[in-house]
């Protein structure tokens, strides 16, 4: 929820801790008693390593790149079809669903007619923004 | 008053910090220095020192000023100069700041209510061409001006540098932190993984030291009297029933019936208990000669035993065990009347390690044993010739298993070494605590039924049901925790509406809500509405809120015990479940890999407009930092896990426990 941002943490660290844990599991499941209680530490050592490497490997390139900003602050996330209140909690059950969207910089937007349309392009977005800002402050 | 306004100022930091560490990476607060300023020891969110960062091709310093703004200077790598700009942040800069990268800072410093960035003029670059001469004099006021302010915000730098230095001690702003950090977890794991190979290669799946100790030690004569191989004595009558041992048949005879026999495999009863010594034969120890055998089989140690060199010691039980989960429980003197038969046993880490017991310890030849144990007691033990010398494995498993405690060493010992009567394969269950830190242990022979001699067939099926035991533990687990998380942000954030009212209450006006609804959306946007209405107290709504948390977190805790039963069920070491779980949880603070943002959808002229809940990862953050200054938000859901834990276990305990 704090430090995983960017779509190469997202699709990074939850694979490796899943093989972390399962590492775990299966030397659980495969002697009917061992040093159980001593192996966690390795688990959550590897762990904490892997998130430490994701933010600084991951998190931070994409924060220099601005694919995480407030205006987005997941690079890849769920799209609901429909829309909500701003303040309203999302549903719980979207923590199920998997990710559908990815959020792209603004300079990484392709820009469509940009030859013919390219001041009317600009000027659309200005206002867009603007009036995302104006209800954002109401 | 003050303390409000401090609160408050504290709050807009943290705030600012949060945002910009995750914004686009201009106010270069990245999220290393976020941590470190989290889990700083300086107060109230201060974190002193500087940081550095590549910005726009030029090396950018922070530094928190002490009026409270973040002050940010551009080095030029080349050059090395450095002008510091003062960083005002407001709701406006913030949108800006959303806007993308491209949002570039303007120039003037004296305004408050825009993010202003001062970056210099480039030093090398191409000369301007030459003005008129009317503009001249201007432009050299102009250059005087910019000379002296320069020297002015050297100055400044100088004295922040030296701040800065003074503060070095202190700092944890950076990335090599969180560097060192990294590499200090993967040294550790590393490490504990090779403490873990040691001692499983060591110690699990023997039991040949306690099976050699029974086999050999256990049987005074009269007991060995009792006892008659039948296939050396065919003629004899099975009236007192039949034993296997290792294929043969023995009958217990009348204890009158002098034959003599010697068993090869021993097998316990459920009528005997264990009183189980581990010493260590370490030089130093205070342990040397001690071997591992039966001391007086079946009365307690009147005055102590002798060992090789024939000091006295006296028997010290670390472990108790029985195959009878009854006889566990029985004090001693029950056990007496009902003649239930103690052994003592002492158990040598050298014997445990190599599977063979000292030569000459045994029950009926404890003299010749001091004699030969003179021989090795070089070795810090009684072994003689026949043990050889540890290798450097084992070696290293002996000062691993000092360290971490012989509890896996002895259940492995009793679960391998001790055979039961009318058992699968001659395994029997056992019971076993720990009478030191009272911890009990209890295994079944069905636990080794399925991981020895398995068919090709089933050692697929038995590890198809192991990986999916892993899947299902990480849904299960992750995702409980993922609502728990969840709620405990937006739901468990109500509680600051009610100290507000508290500090209201004892006259701090300026503890308005309109602060928390504006952090909390989610929550503040009703209390507006009902405000508004009327149509319930507002008490109703935070006290629901309240509600919510708490079931949920009596629900997260009962899961904790109801999914160790269903996905451990077996006997693991105290408190590994919550470790686990404690474990997932910082997880899911960290990255809630779990549950995918929460992003919601507008559309507007055929574009998607990514929108997500507002504040929702980075106000409730800031408001525990608020509260604790520089605890990490892991600490405080541990410290809460913890603590709620605790007080639910002595409520429950209280509520079952009898008036007596």
């Amino acid at each position: 929820m704090v430090f995983i941002r960017s779509a190469a943490s997202t699709h990074f660290f939850p694979k490796l801790t899943f093989i972390y844990w399962c590492f775990f599991h299966i030397y659980f499941y495969s002697v009917p008693y061992a040093y159980f209680g001593l192996a966690i530490f390795p688990l959550f050592c590897f762990d904490s390593h892997a998130m430490f490497y994701c933010v600084l490997a991951l998190e931070i390139p994409a924060i220099k790149k601005g694919a995480v900003s407030l205006e987005c602050p997941r690079e890849v996330y769920n799209l609901l079809s429909w829309p909500d209140f701003e303040s309203a909690l999302p549903p719980d059950w979207t923590i199920f669903l998997p990710v559908n969207s990815r959020y792209a910089p603004l300079h990484d937007r392709e820009v469509e007619n940009e030859e013919d349309n390219d001041d009317d392009d600009v000027d659309d977005v200005d206002v867009d923004e603007q009036e995302d800002l104006v209800l954002e402050e109401d | 008053m003050d303390y409000d306004r401090a609160l408050f100022r504290v709050y807009e930091r943290v705030l600012d910090d949060l945002i910009n560490s995750s914004g686009n990476g201009e106010g270069e607060v990245g999220v290393c220095e976020f941590i470190c300023c989290l889990s700083c020891a300086h107060g109230a969110g201060e974190c002193e020192g500087g940081a550095r960062r590549r910005w726009g091709g030029r090396e950018v310093e922070t530094a928190n000023a002490n009026g409270g703004g973040l002050e940010v200077g551009f080095r030029d790598s080349d050059a090395g100069d450095v002008e510091m700009g003062e960083m005002r942040r407001s709701s406006a800069g913030r949108a800006r700041s959303a806007e993308g990268s491209e949002g570039s800072a303007g120039s003037d410093g004296s305004s408050e209510e825009d993010d202003v960035l001062s970056p210099p003029p480039p030093p090398d670059g191409p000369p301007p061409p030459s003005p008129p001469e009317g503009q001249q004099r201007g432009q050299h006021q102009q250059h005087l001006q910019h000379h002296q302010h320069h020297q002015q915000h050297h100055q400044q730098q100088q004295q922040r540098q030296s701040r800065q230095r003074n503060a070095t001690s202190s700092s944890c702003c950076s990335t090599l932190c969180c560097s060192r950090s990294m590499n200090l977890c993967a040294f550790f794991g590393i490490f504990q993984l090779v403490t873990v190979l040691f001692l499983h290669v060591s110690f699990v799946g023997q039991g040949k030291c306690i099976e050699a100790v029974l086999n050999d030690r256990v049987w005074d004569q009269s007991d060995m009297s009792k006892w008659v191989n039948m296939s050396l004595n065919p003629g004899l009558n099975l009236s007192d029933g039949i034993l296997l041992v290792n294929g043969n048949e023995t009958n217990l005879l009348p204890a009158d019936t002098n034959y003599t026999y010697y068993p090869p495999n021993y097998k316990l009863r459920d009528d005997e208990f264990l009183q189980i010594e581990v010493v260590s034969t370490r030089k130093g120890g205070g342990s040397e000669g001690r071997r591992s055998g039966i001391y007086n089989a079946s009365e307690p140690l009147p005055g102590g035993e002798s060992d090789a060199d024939g000091e006295s010691f006296s028997f010290t039980p670390n472990y108790i065990f029985s195959t009878n989960q009854a006889v566990l429980y029985l004090n001693n003197n029950f056990r007496d009347v009902h003649g239930v038969r103690t052994l003592n046993l002492t158990l040598t880490d050298r014997c445990m390690l190599t599977g063979v017991v000292e030569k000459g310890d045994s029950e009926g030849s404890k003299e010749g044993s001091k004699e030969g144990s003179k021989e090795g007691s070089s070795e810090g033990s009684s072994s003689l010739s026949s043990l050889g010398t540890l290798s450097t494995w084992d070696k290293a498993s002996r000062i691993f298993s000092g360290i971490y405690g012989y509890d896996a060493a002895i259940i492995n010992q009793l679960m391998y070494g001790v055979k039961a009567r009318n058992s699968w394969r001659g395994y029997s269950p056992g019971f076993l605590q720990n009478l030191e830190t009272k911890e009990l242990w209890n295994w079944r022979p069905s636990l080794l039924v399925g991981l020895l001699n398995l068919t090709p067939f089933e050692w697929f099926v038995h590890k198809f049901v192991v990986v999916l035991n892993c899947a299902i533990s990480f849904l299960l687990i992750s995702s409980v925790t993922a609502f728990v998380v969840r709620i405990l942000l937006s739901s468990g954030v109500v509680i600051m509406f009610v100290i507000f009212g508290c500090m209201r209450m004892l006259g701090a006006d300026h503890a308005d809500d309109r602060l928390l609804s504006l952090s909390y959306p989610w929550i503040g946007r009703g209390l507006v509405s009902i405000d508004t209405t009327g149509t319930h107290p507002r008490q109703h709504y935070l006290f629901g809120h309240i509600g919510k948390v708490i079931i949920f977190y009596g629900m997260y805790e009962a899961s904790q015990t109801v999914f160790g039963g269903w996905l451990y069920d077996k006997s693991i070491p105290n408190g590994m479940v919550v470790l686990i779980f404690g474990l997932v949880m910082i997880w899911e603070v960290s990255s809630c890999f779990e549950a995918k943002p929460w992003a919601q959808e507008r559309r507007r002229d055929g574009r998607e407009v990514c929108f997500v809940t507002p504040a929702l990862p980075h106000t409730p953050l800031a408001l525990l930092q608020h509260i604790s200054h520089n605890l990490i938000p892991i600490h405080i859901f541990i410290t809460c896990n913890s603590t709620t834990r605790w007080f639910l276990s002595a409520v429950l305990l209280r509520l079952t426990s009898s008036p007596n």
